[in-house]
């Protein structure tokens, strides 16, 4: 067998109740359904004899599916006391339509992507918390030497039971000093005109800030085509525009940046938004009433609390650039 | 130190199928004998491609050794990266898978998961280490005119993800027909400060379509590359001397 390299969308698809047995493992699998596909494969649910369920990826690529196997495996035993992904449960071959095919198989995770779940009112006003949750575990990898290099909403669902943020999808992280291996546009740091391609801790907490940005004030589409070809430089002043919307958090903006004058890892980031937190908590933050637009009187939405949290982040990514590129 | 020679790659865009001079896949299969991988982006945009198009571009990566993908233009970024670094990968899973052969009787696809890792996570390192030469041929015929901005942007963008990694690396861009008749204009990045992306964008597309003429230019511009590099310090080689 040679070395493949295919799209997703060259693996043939598994129709229900096909059993699949591991060449290594010698373990089978009832393929249930098709649970999504990706650039770099396609996940099925599947059960074992005891109608356990897991989620088996699909790979033309022996290679990527193996690092991401090796990554998913480090997260585990970095945040075993969090338990924010998917164990490993084996790295195996099938057979199916004339070929072994690399599988990984983890155990499923019964949720809905975080932008589906930010679509109520209710969950909105959990944003801060959900930002807290997202940083911790991206700080966990960066301590590891890793960052993550592909933070969008469709990489983190919100477990069903325990209400949980869990990251999917290991496949992008990347050694820290290494080039990002995947990227999506609009998360993407160098496609913003904001610094460059190279991994590391400061392109996982743009990616945040943009992850922010866009569950909270969407960039319409057809900004995107437009931007898509200009040059980053008009797509840098876009975002900044994005994100100078007037209200309170100018004031804060303002506190950070005099704060934020040494490199700030991603565990400052954390400090500054469990700060922060704790601050919204104790009723109505001191600084509300320095906004210049929004009227004092009026009580703060999750919304505000939400672009707040993203500027903190935007904020010291932004101030992690300039520390970097020096 | 051990001398790093690196890999050599022609990467080319087209939205149509070639329709003067040389057959492109048959230049594709001598590149791929002197240790150049062809691999082929084909643009969807407007129809242009045909399945006469299509067929070509799948001939050419086939026959070069290198991976085919046919996309959208507003997906030109991704794909460019994407291609470029699975066909790194190709490549030295290749050289890897050799000497395994030797080593084991197996190639890696054949040895248990734990191991394979191992291997992989190799692979991965030299893929952002190891010195890289991209020919990048670029159709410039009149069908492109509306897709130029897109491809002007994707280069910028490709040139973003080479300068990220470790391992050195050399752009050189072959646009086809050449701007004063002659079948092919070739850039090398060093010769443009100003960035090969403002270059692309101030072309303006017209004429027919030497795909061949431009994969040869490409080839021997590369070859051109190595005999220099062989020159310059007494020795030459293939990745395998530093893969092994
Ligand atoms: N462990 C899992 N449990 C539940 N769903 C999963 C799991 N892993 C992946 N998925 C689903 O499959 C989709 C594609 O998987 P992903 O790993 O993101 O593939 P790709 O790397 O190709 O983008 C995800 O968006 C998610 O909906
Ligand atoms: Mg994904």
């Amino acid at each position: 067998m040679s070395y493949k390299i295919a799209d997703a969308t060259d693996i043939p698809s598994l129709a229900e109740g096909t059993v699949l047995t591991g060449r290594f493992s010698k373990r089978a699998y009832r393929v249930e359904h098709l649970i999504g596909i990706g650039a770099n494969g396609a996940v099925y649910l599947v059960t074992d004899d005891e109608a356990k369920r897991y989620a088996l990826k699909v790979s033309a690529q022996a290679s990527a599916l193996a690092v991401e196997c090796d990554r998913l495996r480090t997260m585990a035993s970095i945040s075993r006391d969090l338990n924010v992904s998917p164990d490993v449960v084996a790295l195996d071959d099938v057979y199916f339509a004339n070929a072994f095919w690399p599988v990984l198989v983890m155990t499923y995770i019964d949720g809905v992507a975080l932008d589906e779940w930010m679509k109520t009112r209710e969950n909105l006003q959990q944003f801060p918390m959900v930002l807290e949750q997202l940083v911790t575990m991206l700080t966990r990898l960066h301590d590891a030497g890793f960052a993550y290099c592909d933070v969008k909403p469709a990489n983190f669902l919100i477990e069903k039971t325990s209400r949980r943020l869990t990251m999917i999808d290991f496949g992008g992280v990347t050694v820290i000093g290494q080039a990002v291996k995947e990227f999506t546009e609009p998360f993407d740091r160098a496609w913003w005109g904001f610094g460059s391609r190279k991994a590391d801790v400061h392109y996982d907490l743009f990616a945040v800030c943009m992850l922010a940005l866009h569950l909270l004030r969407p960039i319409p589409k057809h900004d995107l085509k437009r931007l898509a070809t200009a040059h980053p430089r008009e797509r840098r002043a876009y975002v900044t525009n994005q994100m100078s919307v007037p209200g309170p958090h100018l004031e804060l903006l303002d506190r950070l940046s005099r704060v934020l004058t040494d490199a700030c890892p991603s565990r400052d980031v954390l400090l500054m938004i469990q700060a922060y937190l704790r601050s919204i908590q104790s009723a109505t933050p001191s600084y509300a009433h320095a906004g210049s637009v929004r009227s004092a009187r009026r009580r703060w939405d999750s919304t505000d609390y939400g672009l707040l949290a993203a500027v903190i982040v935007f904020a010291s990514s932004l101030v992690g650039i300039l520390v970097v590129s020096r | 130190m051990r001398e790093e020679p690196g890999i050599r790659q022609i990467l080319l865009i087209t939205d149509g199928c070639s329709n003067v001079g040389t057959d492109p896949v048959y230049v594709a299969q001598c590149a791929r004998a002197r240790g150049m991988t062809t691999s082929v982006i084909g643009i969807l945009d407007e129809g242009s491609l045909g399945e006469q198009g299509r067929r070509e571009a799948q001939n050419i990566a086939e026959a070069g050794g290198g991976i085919c993908r046919l996309v959208q233009a507003h997906d030109l970024s991704q794909t460019m990266q994407m291609v470029t670094r699975q066909t790194m990968q190709l490549t030295l899973h290749h050289v890897v898978n050799a000497e395994l052969r030797q080593l084991v009787g197996e190639t890696s696809d054949g040895l248990p998961p734990e191991t394979r890792t191992k291997v992989a996570r190799f692979v991965e390192t030299m893929t952002d280490e190891i010195e890289l030469t991209i020919a990048l041929v670029l159709d410039a015929s009149a069908s492109m005119q509306s897709k130029m901005a897109a491809v002007r942007e994707s280069v910028r963008d490709l040139e973003f993800g080479l300068s990220a990694r470790r391992g050195a690396y050399e752009l050189i861009v072959v646009t086809y027909p050449g701007a004063r008749g002659e079948a092919v204009d070739l850039v090398r990045q060093r010769d443009f400060a100003g960035g090969l992306a403002d270059y692309i964008g101030s072309l303006r597309p017209s004429g027919n379509t030497p795909t061949g003429p431009a994969l040869e230019a490409a080839m021997s511009e590369l070859l051109r590359d190595r005999r220099m590099d062989a020159l310059n310090d007494g020795r030459s080689g293939d990745v395998r001397n530093h893969v092994v």
